[in-house]
């Protein structure tokens, strides 16, 4: 095979990687911030940094919006790193998602003086980085490393708070089931190298349609360890066992990046390297998929019912709306074309950024609420609504939205993602969505329930919950998504159908 | 022009009160209430001005108010999807309207017991009302299921909160139950758009253009299988929706638990809306599926029918007496619908109307009842006459138009149903008349248990109906005899309409 390897200037790398370069730049501005600076303003400024050089990197990524790199997926070639819209609507989610959590840690980090701020915000810069080389990389090297650069930090992250016994143990079952996980992904890989000879996922996805029909039980064999260790980190059915510990033992900033933007990578990254990495052969292996959706919809929501714990609540809520978010990729399988393919684009990305506003909203309202009753069971929103009535309202539509009630972004999110399991003559898989949505009905309005039904123990005024700024910015912007998305979902919709996915 | 913003104003004057009410202060009560006695009032009169100008001659929607809502361009290919805000009634929704607009107000009136929690309860109750009047006047399906779901999240607080001593675990079922129904009438929605695309080229969700898709669509270009499916999803899905058998039990679990008014709101206009489902999706859009099934139908009317009213013998309670008295009386309308003919049809909804006013009427007297004993036990009553002569009398009067009285409601919906009935299952109609007979052993035994006979001490002196008391008896009643003797006045609003899908299963 004849591959000229051209050299690199620093040009074509602005070029395709404008965004990741700014978060590397701005991730180590931070470090070498903080060794300059007192501890007080270190404290209070990297987070803001953080967040400015998020915006910043946002505005690239728009501006990249519709250009496609020359080196895409359309043109085999032996590149390493795509520019496209799927990579780009992806690194928004990411990017915004890390914002809203770097906005939630401001009001942790006053009320834990322990917590060392920089670190704590830079590594979510690497983090976020780390994600958006998942999204973009088209080659199985790269595509590791964005993983692990993304796993590590979140380790480190989840056990930042050193004498939190919940958070020690929850990191301590994340490292183990991470590292296996990343084992095997990398198992996996190996194998699919082994078999074609290519890191590169397109060409690797000619190799294996060559050799599918003598190579048949290696390539499974190599796709399903490379899907194991990806549904860890999106926690599907059977994977999930670690998300409940480390969501309970995680500080809540955290546990909702990774319930969002640690989840919405490994979706990325399941995406890129099943759709393109085994091209025509996608048909063959889709029911692996359907199945692990159709599970984890189902554990997922019924392991949920029996929780005590909010942040257990929330852990395998996300592991069922992971299940809701892989129903559209699997039945994929069913008939790729390329306007099923965009379809499936629309609705995966279209419930992701509902889930980020949802999920960011609820989990600030979280925050205030727990921090006030001192405990994280879902007794502690006892009588909310009459200590702090915006609140409870604010968290019913949270909470509505990820039951799927209408009027919200879940609702929507989740009747597009119907449509699309008709279009693929899926129904069964689209009946089980949302009869399992009607499951969740139970423990979402047990919440509810507790919210408003029961009555308040302590008096009124002392009751009342102290909302910070930053935890109100969050609640509105989550609302204004939520209810926004639900209402008028078809101006994002619209703008998601007319995007040029791969190029 | 206000002729079609009439209905927007209708459907939304109570959610314009329950905005109101967020910034009535906590302890004012009697703001309170009188805010939602307006809330609901209004609509009550423009619901008047809509009947009086409603042309029942004409068979297609009137007072149509449309707006493009949301629209995506590419769904499927080069299909797009369109879901329209579009408003507008006929014949067979404005009796439904009408009734949602009295039974609201009056529930209001029967909520002046409620002492707890009052602001937030009207609340509710006027976001329930607009789910409720969204539902008969939505001409979109995706609109329709919206206000659906809306009924479903006050109803679960005004039974979790207001309800009596099961009212955490029943509040729950119902959710679960009517949480379930949803799923399958969204599930049916979706094969019904995306089975009318076929013939309209783009996914609209609007009814009338999915009605006349598929009235126009030959057998190749929609088959019948997926006719079949989406009628078998929706009518398990209406099934619970109208707690028929064996869906059942949350209904009277529901009455029993729920708030006087609740339970009038539940039994004359909640349980309702299953049986609009069944007409205008079922009738007006797969009448060759209900023709299909219809034996099983009617099979399935005359256990409800039947079963229940077995069951109501047995019950100690007179709210769940009455709850499946109502289902028993609802199978009656799975009956009328199987006939699939003029009599039939039009029985079934005299059927539903007047069990709506019944069940209204009925449940307001035991509510109020129960208020002054304590107990709506039939075994803990006993000699109520004495005391309190007005309520039993309407009690009475509501028990014997229940039972079909002729001259009564009860009596007219039946005789069109069963006639209906006859000339398309003699036999399995012949059984389903036991029910009737069964009916008049419940309903006069419990009847005789609660006026007659000794009055116990604890029962005596209490006082009988207050002035405010008397206006839903008295309009309950009297709506009851109106029907009862002069059928025309709803007969005349919904025979054209009922002819035109009469016309259609013939043609």
């Amino acid at each position: 095979m004849n591959t000229s390897i051209a050299t690199i200037s620093f040009a074509d790398v602005w070029h395709v990687m404008g965004p990741e370069v700014i978060l590397t730049i701005g991730g180590f501005l931070m470090l070498v911030f903080d060794l300059f600076v007192s501890r007080g303003t270190s404290r209070k400024v990297t987070p803001w940094i953080g967040i400015g050089v998020l915006a910043v990197a946002m505005g690239f990524i728009i501006r990249n919006f519709g250009v496609v790199s020359t080196e895409g997926p359309g043109q085999i070639s032996n590149a390493l790193y795509v520019m496209d819209d799927f990579g780009n609507i992806f690194k928004m989610i990411f990017a915004g998602g890390t914002m809203l959590t770097l906005l939630m840690s401001v009001d942790f980090f006053k009320h834990n003086p322990a917590v060392k701020v920089a670190e704590y915000s830079y590594l979510l810069i690497f983090g976020t980085l780390g994600a958006f080389v998942m999204a973009s990389s088209y080659d199985l090297i790269t595509l590791f490393v964005g993983l692990e650069l993304l796993s590590i930090t979140s380790y480190v992250l989840v056990a930042l708070r050193r004498n939190h016994a919940k958070s020690t143990e929850g990191s301590m079952k994340y490292l183990v089931v991470g590292g296996i996980a990343s084992a095997l992904t990398l198992y996996g890989m190996s194998f699919l190298y082994g078999i074609t000879g290519q890191t590169n996922i397109g060409m690797g996805a000619q190799m294996i349609t060559q050799m599918w029909t003598e190579m048949k039980p290696l390539i499974m064999l190599g796709f399903l360890l490379l899907l194991a260790g990806l549904s860890v980190k999106v926690s599907l059915v059977p994977f999930h066992m670690w998300a409940p510990d480390t969501y309970e033992g995680a500080a809540n900033p955290i546990t909702s990046f990774l319930s969002v933007v640690s989840k919405a990578a490994g979706f990325a990254m399941i995406i890129r390297t099943v759709l393109f990495g085994f091209g025509r052969e996608f048909g063959e292996i889709y029911y692996y998929l359907v199945a692990l959706a159709a599970l984890t919809m189902v554990v997922g929501n019924i392991a949920a019912l029996a929780q005590k714990n909010i942040k257990r609540l929330f852990a395998y809520s996300s592991v069922a709306q992971a299940g809701y978010l892989l129903v559209p990729f699997a039945v994929l399988g069913k008939g790729s074309s390329g306007e099923n393919i965009w379809l499936a684009m629309g609705e995966i990305t279209f419930y992701l950024i509902g889930y980020l506003f949802m999920t960011m909203g609820a989990f600030a309202i979280l925050t205030a609420v727990t921090r006030k009753a001192g405990n994280e069971s879902i007794e502690a929103f006892r009588g909310l609504y009459q200590r702090s009535p915006f609140q409870a309202v604010a968290m019913a539509i949270f909470l509505l939205s990820m039951a799927g009630m209408p009027i919200t972004a879940g609702f929507f999110g989740k009747f597009y993602i119907f449509l699309g399991t008709i279009n693929t003559e899926m129904y069964w898989l689209g009946g089980l969505l949302f009869l399992t949505s009607a499951i969740a009905f139970y423990y979402y309005f047990g919440v509810l329930r507790t919210m408003f039904m029961k009555e308040s123990k302590e008096p009124l005024t002392e009751a009342k919950l102290e909302m910070p700024f930053s935890l109100n910015v969050i609640v509105w912007v989550g609302l204004v998504g939520t209810i926004g998305l639900g209402v008028f979902p078809d101006i994002i919709l619209d703008t998601l159908n007319g995007l040029k996915w791969f190029g | 022009m206000l002729q079609n913003k009439l209905l927007t104003l209708i459907v939304f004057l109570p959610l314009l009160g329950a905005l109101i009410l967020a910034f009535v202060p906590r302890g004012s009560h009697s703001q309170a209430r009188a805010v939602a006695m307006i809330a609901t009032f209004l609509p009550l009169i423009f619901t008047g001005f809509v009947y009086a100008s409603f042309d029942g001659n004409n068979t297609g929607m009137q007072f149509t108010e449309s707006h493009e809502w949301i629209h995506i361009a590419h769904v499927f290919g080069d299909k797009s999807l369109t879901i329209g805000y579009s408003l507008g009634i006929d014949g067979l929704s404005i009796p439904f309207l009408l009734l949602t607009a009295i039974v609201s107000f009056l529930g209001v009136i029967a909520s002046k017991s409620v002492q707890h929690r009052v602001k937030e309860y009207y609340i509710w109750y006027l976001l329930l009302v607009v789910g409720l009047f969204g539902c008969f006047v939505s001409l979109d399906l995706f609109l329709f299921f919206l206000f659906l779901e809306l009924t479903l999240v006050p109803m679960y607080f005004l039974i979790g909160i207001w309800g009596g001593e099961r009212k955490g675990a029943v509040a729950t079922k119902f959710l679960v139950y009517r949480g379930i129904a949803s799923v399958g009438i969204l599930v049916a929605f979706v094969g019904l758009a995306f089975a009318a695309a076929n013939v309209t080229g783009d996914i609209t969700m609007n009814i009338t253009m999915i009605t006349e898709a598929f009235a126009k669509a030959s057998s190749d270009i929609i088959t019948d299988d997926w006719k079949m499916w989406i009628f078998v999803v929706l009518l398990i899905a209406i099934l619970i929706e109208e707690a028929f058998f064996p869906f059942h039990t949350w209904l009277p679990d529901t009455h029993e638990q729920a708030p006087p008014a609740i339970s009038m709101i539940v039994g004359g206009v909640l349980m309702k809306i299953g049986a609009y489902v069944l007409y205008r999706v079922g009738v007006g859009v797969l009448p060759d599926a209900v023709q299909h099934f219809a034996t099983w139908i009617a099979i399935l009317g005359v256990i409800n029918i039947v079963y229940m009213a077995m069951v109501a013998l047995v019950q100690k309670d007179w709210r769940r007496l009455l709850a499946f008295s109502a289902i028993s009386h609802m199978g009656v309308v799975l009956l009328g619908v199987a006939a699939m003919n003029q009599a039939g049809l039009q029985g079934g909804i005299f059927m539903t109307i007047s069990s709506g006013l019944l069940s209204g009427l009925l449940f307001f007297l035991i509510g109020a009842i129960k208020e002054r004993t304590g107990t709506s036990m039939i075994a803990g009553l006993g000699g109520l006459s004495k005391p309190m002569p007005i309520l039993s009398g309407f009690l009475l009067a509501g028990a014997l138009a229940s039972l079909g009285l002729p001259g009564m409601s009860g009596f007219v919906s039946e005789i069109l149903a069963f006639m209906g009935a006859y000339a398309a299952f003699p036999v399995i109609a012949a059984v389903g008349t036991l029910g009737v007979i069964l009916a008049a052993v419940y309903l006069l035994w419990a009847m005789q248990r609660t006026t007659y006979g000794p009055t116990s001490a604890q029962l005596e002196g209490l006082p009988d109906a207050r002035a405010i008391e008397y206006v839903p008896m008295v309009v309950f009643i009297a709506l009851i005899i109106l029907i009862g003797v002069y059928p025309s006045i709803l007969g005349d609003l919904v025979n054209s309409t009922i002819s035109s899908y009469v016309t259609r299963i013939g043609g």
